[in-house]
């Protein structure tokens, strides 16, 4: 992410291309605030006449006219609110659904590295709140102070050309006034900072809080957990209380200058200078009026500060995310139609800035076969895996699918030829159908004959078939079951090249076996790579690749390499030397 | 609104010197905002009759007032703002609090985006229901009181002539705002959902791009995208609605004090001055009243928003807190299931049933059986994640569930499946806040070599914001923290999968020797073949029991699978 604060103007214009769907509302909103700024000035001076022209010399002609004149003004003024109102609103809602839009397939896009890196639940707040925060501002914030800054200009006009002397004690309270708004508003700006900060960090420690919480309860850490929470809970709060006593002082001086203002008028109009006395009871009561009118924007004005820079800070973070482009490359090339052939050579392959993980593989997976990488947490063996399915970028050497590079390869093409089931099991809430499919076509026949391989037949039964619900996380089923679920996912999927990460590890040896048998036949026809450490299920393996510390420590046919008697025998026999037949016989 | 009147007495009353102190300011602020308008009428009839001095002393006493108000104001909205945060913080405790305490099983209905949105905007609504809404409220009612005294003062007839207007634009008000209620919940609703899919779909990233699923999750995303933008449509509609209703209630009021007050001033009946103090008051009263449609909306989100959170907090923690708790043991107890069952929350069927079995005292129980049979739901009962029937788990002959449940889960060590770690150093994961010998524990997890490797050791940090840890390393961080405690009994759900077999030999065989009541959960015969019993499961019932010589000699799951995991060798 973006470290570098960038501009409000910067930001600005990089919203300004999620404004244009919406810019008819917009140019609506911008065209009805004038009418509505003037309709509003218009009313004092309205009064004013009636004061000064109808009611003290007594004409009621006059006072007729004019009074029907103000009502006019009044529903003209409703009418452009109301329509600048809606049109605002509608905009705004409009641009920040396109927004989500953005930001979440934008997100979908980037990189796993990133995802290692940022929290879920942060980048889950660029598409929620802060897309909420930057809507608020839109239809409350930003835009009214295009309206009442139209109210403040127009007022200042009127009020010079009825009287500029009596305008003048405006000069008087000008000053005072905006040295004190810029005082507070400086403040207000670093306690809004430091509330912005401590409410994310009370919420990233709940949301973690939350995920973990059996094995909070498990452990009886429950007060110390309370207790963490408090600690950020009360930052947050002492930081909310002090935006509130500078908030509020802002609200009350402005509040209290009004009437202030008023009575230096008054005064003024007393003393009779420059003007001798030429000052009406209509045109005071006009001034009073417009005073009135002047402050009102101006006391909500820390409030809409606070929004907008609400907003401006989560414009940042929403751009920043926007223009990260962490992405693998895609590539141009397409792949031969071929079974699916891998050859890695003198590969070698670091995460990040960490150190080599791979150091020199040199792999030959020929069509059809089963390939099986074995060796200990750390060998390696997952990230052989991960490279292939271009999860990460940047290997050294060279990774050929049936002759093509990998890292040339289209990334769409490369998805069709290679299914995979996952170490991590994923369900999304959603139907049955959607979690075996993701959205690929897949027909109803081919659905059934996965679920039937995956012997997940009575699950799907129980959820109530491919249309049934799988709940979030997949809470409605168990690991093994979700497990089951991954490899009916893949088997659906038919891809010439299968890799199989880890995918027995939390399944129970019965229904393990039974994946086992059915998916024999299914990989006769397929290149499979298995990521193994349960050895049991790799034994029938046409090749079985031992990798120690991001080396290939041997190779070989099972039988071969127990023969051998080397890294592997030490491996399969440390796994199995406790279950011999001959203790079990003789236990029984 | 019993909801709410119940929030108010657990998070208001607290705070009632605050609100009368509020009050008394609002009232004061209020007592001059009205007054400073007669005034400023003197001041205007004044000039009208030529009266220099009265000019004068009339700015004399609104300037004053002006000052008067910025003390008064300020005061008002310290009292009335600052309860507000403070009861926004003490709900956020007690919510969190809450749902440290209750039952996984009653947490997993609500998605975990779900329970912060609840932990964020819900908790907003409540705060500004116990600061600007009754601030607001209070503002208003004395708003109106005060105006209406001095208009009345005034001039009853056009006392009365304004109040028509005022009282139809309050009605029109009143017949919209109750929908804000309902929208606010789907609004609600909308994001939540949308919040999910969000989560779920990053959660799972690895997936979606190596399916390349992101076209079928965006065509997914889209309706729920649609439907928080429809929410808010409307609420805009409503909003834009009744938001003006009053105000211009207040605008067609001038016209009509134009129209009827007008001919009044002409005769002399009122001054031009009391006239125009008119127009101020109706002016004045334009803010409390366009802020009210505001608060009433804000008072029916704020409804919305404690039945929310009601849903969460007001349901008693589902373990009941016995008056009288049991001691929990301090020496390995033994452990009886009779009948155990057990259903979740809103199932069809048990995920549990007619469990039987006996463990002596520092004895090991071990639970066989296929994905789905239940072994999981088994333990948790032990741990009491799950509550089970009164009667069916018996510790030392004592209920489970007469057990100080604390005590008990000091004493029960479970480590769970699914190993969950925290945004913290590999240290503080395995501690907890607790002390142990932490180099004897990582050699008993046999994370030693892995620590050694990382950049950090057990000072990194790991989970979301740190590094990443393969699912092996992180079980066995999960193993490490529950070896770190004390306890009486140990309860490893499928743990020693991830670990190899000499390490898990090893594992098994300082179990043996420790004292202490161990219940293994396992698919690898060799982890459960010296258990004093074994129950085999399948389907949530108890399809077998006895010890791993009598099992293995049995037709049955428990026996193939040990003929399998054995052939594996001869192959």
């Amino acid at each position: 992410m973006s470290t570098e604060r960038t501009t409000d103007r910067q930001l600005a214009r990089k919203l300004l291309p999620f404004l244009r769907g919406e810019a008819w509302l917009y140019g609506i909103a911008f065209a009805l605030a004038p009418i509505s700024a003037v309709v509003t000035v218009l009313q004092p001076w309205l009064l004013k006449r009636a004061i000064d022209e109808a009611i003290l010399p007594g004409d009621m002609d006059s006072l007729t006219r004019i009074a029907l004149t103000y009502l006019v003004a009044v529903l003209i003024a409703f009418v452009a609110e109301s329509g600048y109102t809606l049109a605002i609103s509608y905009g705004a809602t409009g641009t920040i659904t396109r927004l989500r839009d953005a930001v979440f397939s934008h997100t979908m896009s980037l990189a796993p590295a990133f995802f290692d890196r940022e929290p879920t639940g942060k980048l889950l707040t660029r598409a929620t709140s802060d897309v909420e925060a930057l809507g608020e501002t839109l239809s409350a914030g930003a835009f009214t102070i295009v309206l009442d800054v139209m109210l403040v200009l127009g007022i200042v006009t009127a009020m010079l050309w009825l009287d500029p002397w009596l305008t003048g004690v405006l000069l008087l309270i000008a000053p005072p006034l905006a040295l004190m708004i810029e005082v507070i508003r400086r403040r207000l700006r670093r306690l809004y900072q430091l509330v912005r900060t401590n409410l994310a960090a009370l919420n990233a420690y709940t949301a973690e809080r939350i995920a973990g919480v059996e094995v909070v309860q498990l452990y009886g850490d429950e007060e110390r957990t309370s207790a963490q929470f408090d600690v950020r809970l009360t930052e947050y709060r002492d930081a909310t209380i002090g935006t509130n006593v500078w908030d509020g002082l802002l609200y009350a001086v402005v509040d209290g200058l009004s009437s202030i203002t008023m009575a230096l008028m008054l005064w003024y109009a007393a003393s009779g200078w420059f003007a001798g006395g030429a000052i009406t009871a209509g045109l005071l009561a006009a001034f009073i009026d417009y005073v009135g009118k002047l402050f009102s924007p101006i006391r909500e004005l820390s409030a809409k500060l606070a929004v907008l820079q609400r907003a401006s800070s989560a414009l940042d973070k929403i751009f920043g995310l926007l223009d990260h482009r962490e992405r693998i490359v895609p590539g141009t090339a397409h792949l031969p139609a071929e079974p699916g052939k891998v050859t890695l050579r003198d590969v070698e392959f670091a995460y990040g800035a960490g150190p080599d993980v791979l150091k020199g593989i040199e792999l030959e997976v020929p069509p059809g076969e089963v390939v099986a990488l074995v060796g200990r947490t750390g060998s390696g063996k997952s990230t052989v895996g991960k490279l292939l399915l271009r999860a990460y970028d940047g290997y050294r050497g060279s990774v050929t699918i049936d002759g093509v590079e990998l890292s040339t390869i289209r990334t769409a093409a490369l998805r069709t030829r290679i299914s995979v089931v996952q170490q991590d099991v994923v369900l999304f809430p959603g139907t049955v159908r959607f979690n075996l499919t993701l959205g690929a076509p897949v027909d109803d026949a081919r659905l059934n004959d996965a679920i039937e391989l995956a012997q997940l037949g009575d699950v799907v039964e129980r959820l109530g078939g491919l249309e049934g619900r799988v709940s979030h996380g997949g809470s409605n089923m168990s690991v093994g079951e979700a497990q089951l679920m991954s490899f009916a996912r893949t088997l659906a999927r038919d891809g010439a090249l299968v890799i199989l990460d880890e995918a027995t590890a939390s399944v129970d040896t019965l229904t393990e076996s039974r994946i086992q048998r059915a998916t024999q036949a299914l990989f006769e026809r397929r290149t499979v790579l298995v990521v193994a450490h349960r050895l049991s299920t790799i034994t029938g393996a046409d090749r079985i690749v031992v990798l120690d510390a991001g080396r290939i420590a041997e190779s070989g046919h099972h039988a071969d390499l127990l023969a051998a008697g080397g890294a592997y025998a030490a491996l399969f026999h440390s796994q199995f030397e406790e279950d011999t037949p001959a203790e079990a016989s003789s236990a029984s | 609104m019993n909801l709410l009147l119940q929030f108010g007495r657990r998070y208001g009353r607290p705070f009632v010197h605050w609100y009368l102190v509020g009050a008394l300011l609002i009232a004061a602020t209020n007592l001059l905002s009205v007054t400073i308008p007669l005034y400023l009428a003197a001041g205007i009839d004044a000039l009208a009759a030529g009266d220099q001095a009265g000019v004068s002393a009339a700015a004399g006493w609104v300037a004053a007032m002006g000052l008067a108000v910025i003390g008064v104001r300020w005061g008002s909205r310290l009292a009335f703002f600052t309860p507000g945060r403070l009861v926004e913080a003490r709900v956020k405790h007690d919510l969190f609090d809450t749902i440290l305490a209750q039952q996984p099983s009653f947490l997993a209905r609500f998605p975990a985006g779900d329970l912060m949105s609840r932990m964020s905007s819900d908790v907003q609504m409540v705060r500004l229901l116990f600061g600007f809404t009754l601030l607001g409220i209070t503002n208003t009612t004395v708003a109106v009181a005060l105006t209406a005294t001095q208009m009345l003062r005034l001039s009853p007839f056009l006392a009365a002539t304004v109040t028509v207007p005022l009282l139809v634009g309050f009605a029109i008000t009143l017949m919209f705002v109750g929908r804000f209620r309902a929208i606010t919940t789907r609004i609600q609703e909308a994001n939540a959902a949308l919040s999910d899919h969000v989560l779920s779909t990053y959660q799972g990233i690895a997936t979606v791009q190596a399916f390349g699923a992101e076209q079928a999750l965006s065509a997914g995303f889209a309706p729920l995208n649609e439907e928080a933008l429809q929410a808010l449509l409307q609420r805009t509609r409503v909003r834009v609605g009744i938001g003006p209703v009053l105000s211009v209630a207040s605008s067609i009021n001038v016209f009509l004090l134009l129209w009827f007050g007008g001919p009044l001033a002409m005769e002399g009946t009122i001054t031009v001055g009391e006239l125009v103090a008119f127009m101020t008051l109706v002016a004045y009263l334009t803010g409390p009243l366009r802020g009210l449609t505001f608060i009433l909306s804000l008072f029916n989100q704020g409804r919305a928003a404690t039945e929310r959170l009601d849903a969460v907090m007001g349901p008693l923690p589902l373990r009941p807190d016995q008056p009288d708790p049991a001691p929990a043991p301090d020496a390995p107890p033994a452990l009886r299931l009779t009948g155990l069952h057990y259903r979740y929350p809103d199932a069809e069927q048990d995920a549990l049933s007619g469990i039987d079995v006996e463990v002596p005292a520092g004895g090991t129980l071990g639970v066989f059986g296929p994905t789905g049979s239940g072994k999981s739901t088994l333990v948790r009962c032990l741990a009491r994640l799950a509550d089970p029937p009164p009667g069916t788990i018996l510790i030392d002959g004592i209920d489970v569930r007469r057990l100080d449940l604390p005590r008990w889960r000091d004493a029960a060590v479970l480590v769970p499946q699914r190993a969950f770690l925290f945004s913290e150093s590999v240290h503080d994961n395995i501690l907890l806040g607790h002390d142990a010998d932490l180099d004897a524990l990582l050699q008993r997890s046999q994370l030693a070599t892995d620590m050694a490797a990382l950049p950090q050791g057990v000072r990194s940090q790991v989970g979301e914001a740190g590094l990443t840890l393969s699912g092996g390393q992180r079980q066995r961080v999960a193993l490490a923290r529950g070896l770190a405690r004390d306890h009486q009994v140990l309860m490893l759900d499928d743990v020693l999968s991830a670990v190899d077999h000499s390490t898990e030999a090893q594992l098994i065989e300082e179990l043996r020797r420790g004292a202490r009541t161990t219940v293994i959960v396992a698919n690898r015969i060799s982890a459960l073949r010296h258990a004093d019993v074994i129950v085999v499961l399948d389907g949530g019932k108890q399809v077998d029991r006895g010890t791993h010589a009598e099992l293995a000699a049995r037709p049955g799951s428990y026996a193939d699978a040990w003929a399998r995991q054995s052939d594996a060798e001869v192959a």
